[in-house]
């Protein structure tokens, strides 16, 4: 039976690696762990920089000020899960369309998988800037070319629709080169069988495919959900979170609370309750979709 | 004859080393150090003026490095605000609405600071007014700033108006109905931007009212509540797609002839320059008439300034900096293409040169047109209002007025928004 050593005796014989990982310990401690901490003691405080001596304890007056005082809190809470709900499906939906595509024997496949990637290369700011351009209600290009007048990012019927195509642009080449890699690593002879027993095209797909893509599925969507909920920069380049808070969400109001109103304790009392809302969803779903079946 | 030589010799060693010192003194080749400012680089007039401003100090003090970060207003008090509470100061800020600044104690009193250099008495009053609380100067101004409205003297022709008959609110409405029924907008609004346009807009037309925006007092409820019908009265004329525009889109519309009336300052030229400045003959500056409540026709003046941060370690170099931007063959470029001069005199003929390089040809169209601005700054020019917690207002003020402007909301109902949530700002900062 092997003996276990002491821990001081691991430490010593093992303290290059612990001197290699030290680099990136450091980072993650200083730029995540450090902040992390500070956030949520902010969120504790009345902390406003437009007040010189703020920043005492207040204990839960910054959460109970959002939760029942804030008028704009619940709407725009309404608003990111609008937004997670819709935008993730529709990236999963697009990108799975674009990895069977792309997963075919195509001339000049190799090409076209290239170009695919473009939305997702180009930097947010400049996605912005193009969307909001060709989304502009009297210079735009969308009006210019389809004959009509909206003011797609004005109108509350066009609005939300308008900000879901450019995460659905942005965020599919991701989904299709995770699932792109799953198809691939599925047997041809999955196929080739299910061939035999008389498998159409859609039977295949539902009965062969999807199946064997079931992690690669369950991951993506946690991840692509993960990273709608915390997304910015693309709503704040093409609305501010505008009109008013109509497309305002919580990392947007993050952003308002403490770079416009200056009020970082209940900035970062909206940053605490946005993660600890992500986190109770990540660790349900990660509880429904990850768990081992029974029998296995 | 030798001794002859060898004392011309000595004496132009003399003289020599009596000019070495002289020649030290031009240029202080041992300041050293980098200088960081945050300049609002919104237009290519303005930028290429702190670029020529950079050569000009860099030839003074050719070992300090200067950067300079190019940033639109409502980023660059984001930028300086994190800077100062993270103690990363940059030297020099630029400035227009500074009283956020005020309020978190980070702007150097610069009152010690005016020399023979560049004295306070070079400066017209109006522009270091605004930059001046209690009798303690904040910033220095480069241009002053006249935030009037315009008018389109071809579409007011067409509609039968003239721009002196424009006395009352009820004038406006009927010159915005009028365009409107000739295929013009009748008034236009910049509602993007966090704000910041639709907040200036409604401060003007307050301001002719009698009364300034963060006042929600029960004694200006009925004025705020005319002011913002005004806005509702106004809206059917205005085009959908401004509550998605900035400045830009807004003056462009202005630009093709397709808009009656609408806010715009002494940058007009500079903003519109790139679309082709095909209106510029058309553009006539005027104060909002007097509002039921009011007392006079308003336009808004404040300031466009640069100032020293509390925590700049450089602030003598800093100074020199701002010497060198208000130097004539800075400044003159900076005013002949943008704003009102900050100074009581300067080289009208270099005005107009600039002008005309800058704006291919139209430089005396553009000096005519701020020619206009400074005969309506004294006329009716109202010094702008300095409200502390202008910011977060700006957010209030344009959730509200979105509604207001698209039909959904009262001006009752959008007054009691803005009212709530001014107070809420007022509370928060006692």
């Amino acid at each position: 039976m092997k003996k276990l050593r002491p821990a001081g005796q691991t430490a010593g014989r093992y303290w290059f690696i612990y001197l290699m990982i030290l680099p990136t310990a450091a980072y993650l401690a200083v730029f995540q762990v450090y902040p992390l901490i500070e956030s949520v003691r902010l969120s504790f405080t009345n902390l406003s920089l437009l007040v010189p001596g703020s920043g005492k304890y207040v204990g839960l007056q910054n959460y109970i000020r959002l939760l029942v005082n804030d008028a704009n809190f619940m709407p725009i809470l309404r608003n990111t899960l609008w937004w997670v709900v819709c935008t993730t499906p529709l990236q999963m939906l697009l990108g799975m369309a674009a990895a069977l595509l792309l997963h075919q024997r195509l001339r000049g496949r190799g090409l076209w998988r290239g170009l695919a990637m473009a939305p997702w290369v180009t930097p947010m700011v400049i996605t912005g800037l193009m969307w909001k351009w060709i989304y502009d209600g009297s210079y735009g290009l969308l009006n210019y070319y389809l004959g009509t007048d909206f003011v797609w990012l004005g109108n509350d019927a066009t609005l939300w629709p308008a900000l879901f195509l450019v995460s659905m642009w942005k965020g599919f080449p991701y989904v299709m080169v995770m699932l792109l890699a799953g198809l691939q690593g599925i047997p041809a002879d999955l196929y080739e069988a299910s061939a035999i027993d008389g498998c159409g095209a859609l039977k295949k797909f539902r009965h062969v495919t999807l199946p064997s893509l079931a992690p690669v599925l369950r991951v993506t969507t946690l991840l692509i959900f993960i990273q709608q909920w915390t997304r910015f920069e693309l709503i704040w380049s093409l609305t501010q979170g505008g009109p008013g808070y109509r497309t305002s969400v919580l990392q947007t109001y993050v952003y308002t609370k403490s770079f416009r109103f200056y009020q970082m304790g209940e900035g970062s009392a909206v940053a605490v309750l946005s993660a600890l809302m992500v986190l109770a969803v990540m660790a349900l779903y990660l509880r429904l979709m990850m768990a081992p079946k029974e029998g296995v | 004859m030798k001794l002859h030589k060898l004392l011309a010799m000595v004496l132009a060693l003399l003289l020599l080393s009596g000019a070495v010192p002289a020649l030290a003194e031009a240029v202080d080749a041992e300041r050293t150090g980098t200088l960081r400012i945050l300049y609002p680089g919104t237009s290519g007039i303005e930028q290429t003026y702190m670029e020529k401003v950079k050569q000009a100090f860099q030839q003074k003090y050719p070992n300090v490095a200067v950067e300079i970060d190019y940033l639109v207003w409502t980023d660059l008090q984001t930028k300086f605000t994190i800077m100062a509470q993270n103690s990363d100061w940059p030297d020099i800020v630029t400035t227009q609405d500074f009283t956020s600044y005020l309020a978190m104690g980070i702007l150097e009193p610069l009152n010690g600071y005016f020399d023979e250099s560049l004295p306070l008495e070079n400066f017209s009053g109006v522009g270091l007014e605004y930059t001046t609380v209690d009798g303690v100067i904040y910033a220095v101004p480069i241009g002053m700033n006249n935030w009037a409205h315009i008018a389109n003297a071809g579409i007011l022709e067409e509609i039968g108006w003239k721009a002196e008959d424009i006395r009352s609110w009820d004038d406006i409405v009927a010159i915005a109905r009028a365009a409107s029924e000739k295929g013009y907008y009748g008034y236009t609004c910049a509602g993007a931007n966090g704000g910041r346009f639709l907040f200036r807009d409604l401060t003007m037309v307050a301001l002719s009212n009698g009364f300034s925006p963060d006042d929600t007092s029960e004694e200006t409820r009925p004025a705020y509540i005319e002011t913002l019908q005004l806005f509702a009265d106004l809206a059917p004329y205005m085009p959908e797609a401004q509550s998605t525009w900035g400045y830009d889109e807004q003056y462009r519309l202005f630009d093709e002839g397709r808009v009656a009336i609408m806010h715009a300052g002494t940058n007009y030229t500079s903003v519109a320059a790139p679309f082709g400045l095909h209106a510029i003959n058309d553009v006539i500056p005027i104060g909002f008439p007097q509002g039921p409540s009011g007392t006079q026709p308003a336009c808004m003046i404040n300031s466009t300034a640069l100032a020293i941060p509390t925590g700049s370690t450089q602030k003598d170099l800093a100074w020199a900096f701002i010497q060198t931007a208000l130097s004539p063959e800075c400044i003159d470029y900076y005013i002949a293409s943008i704003n009102m001069p900050p100074l009581k005199t300067h080289d009208q003929d270099a005005l107009i040169a600039y002008a005309d390089e800058e704006y291919f040809g139209h430089g005396a169209e553009h000096r005519a047109l701020i020619d206009q601005f400074i005969a309506l700054a004294d006329e009716c020019g109202l010094m702008q209002p300095k409200i502390v917690g202008q910011s977060p207002m700006e957010l209030v003020v344009q959730a509200a007025m979105i509604d207001l402007l698209a039909g959904v909301t009262t001006p009752e109902a959008c007054y009691e928004v803005i009212r709530t949530g001014i107070d809420d700002i007022k509370a928060s900062l006692e």
